[in-house]
């Protein structure tokens, strides 16, 4: 099972097979979450987003063996991370629920408090930083640079040309650059 | 490469090698190891890549990987749509039956008439049937019609 590709995974799928469907869940939950997080900004809205999307590979796996077109032709990560990245910006773009969750994630209790609580801050004034770019350099930079896709994978999943996809990145960093330009040099001063 | 062309690189990609598009990492990295700027570069970008990095996001809770499966058991899954079907043949029988029922049916009613032709009594005694007469507007032989 392990040594399946994802496709086979659904081709599986779609003969109701739920042990493939929790390798794939296995395989693939992380990085939607990681990605829906940082495309909403949000980690429960993250994680809505992954179950949606994981519900929707269970009830779409039957046309992947037979659906011509963009379901099919697409890798199976191309066409999850579009569903993720599609649902995390409709969401993005509804009104803000709470603001508890630009605290960031709760410290790793393994690290000593003032190292996590250093730890803590800085990763929530990255992630509010980028938090603010415009939807499409942020959903960008977070497949290329967070996630390590190849920009033309970035492009599929955006529907964009490799070009385009490019500046955007650049835009996304130079913005969290001015964005961060206080942090980076307190950063730069406190690690070796 | 060209400086510029490295300078853009790294501004879209950051300074790991492995983010760069397959086709310029070699032109990239022959670049960085003749050129002290291109190297500053990639100095300067590595720090602001592990500033980004700061920012990592936890593991999902197993919890939710249960949650999902859980979803499922009750979820049914959407039928596919029915496979493309071999229309060629099938098309062509549906729409020609009739057609090939009607040939069939002349088929059977030439071999009658063609047995009851060859019966030896219509060679012995029978009246050549002069075939104008089953023509219509066909003329008797008085010259009037047969209509």
């Amino acid at each position: 099972m392990t040594d399946a590709t994802d496709e086979d995974l659904m081709m599986r799928i779609g003969n109701g097979d739920r042990v493939a469907f929790g390798e794939l869940v296995r395989r693939h939950l992380n990085k939607a979450v990681a990605v829906a997080q940082r495309v909403t900004g949000s980690r429960s809205d993250a994680e809505e987003i992954a179950q949606e999307a994981f519900l929707r590979v269970w009830s779409k796996a039957p046309s992947w063996r037979s659906a011509e077109g963009e379901f099919r032709a697409a890798r199976f990560t191309t066409w999850l991370y579009r569903v993720v990245v599609n649902l995390g910006i409709d969401r993005k773009r509804r009104p803000a629920m709470s603001a508890l969750e630009a605290a960031g994630d709760p410290a790793d209790p393994r690290e000593s408090a003032l190292h996590a609580m250093e730890k803590a801050q800085l990763s929530a004034r990255v992630a509010a930083a980028v938090a603010t770019l415009p939807e499409r350099q942020r959903a960008a930079l977070t497949l290329c640079f967070y996630e390590g896709l190849s920009n033309r994978e970035a492009a599929d999943i955006l529907a964009l040309s490799p070009g385009a996809v490019e500046s955007l990145l650049v835009r996304a960093r130079r913005s969290l650059r001015e964005a961060l330009a206080g942090v980076a040099a307190e950063f730069l001063e406190v690690s070796p | 490469m060209m400086i510029w062309r490295f300078r853009r690189l790294i501004a879209a990609y950051g300074a790991d090698p492995a983010r760069w598009p397959p086709g310029q990492r070699g032109r990239a990295e022959a670049l960085l190891a003749r050129s002290p700027t291109a190297r500053a570069l990639l100095a300067e970008a590595q720090a602001f890549d592990s500033l980004l990095l700061a920012d990592a996001k936890p593991p999902a809770d197993e919890q939710l990987a249960a949650a999902i499966m859980a979803r499922t058991i009750d979820l049914p899954q959407e039928r596919a749509p029915a496979p493309a079907r071999a229309v060629g043949l099938e098309w062509s029988l549906s729409r020609l039956w009739p057609q090939a029922v009607g040939l069939a049916a002349a088929a059977v009613l030439g071999l009658v008439v063609g047995w009851a032709d060859l019966l030896p009594g219509n060679f012995a005694g029978g009246e050549a049937i002069d075939l104008s007469d089953l023509v219509a507007g066909g003329v008797d032989d008085d010259g009037g019609s047969l209509l």
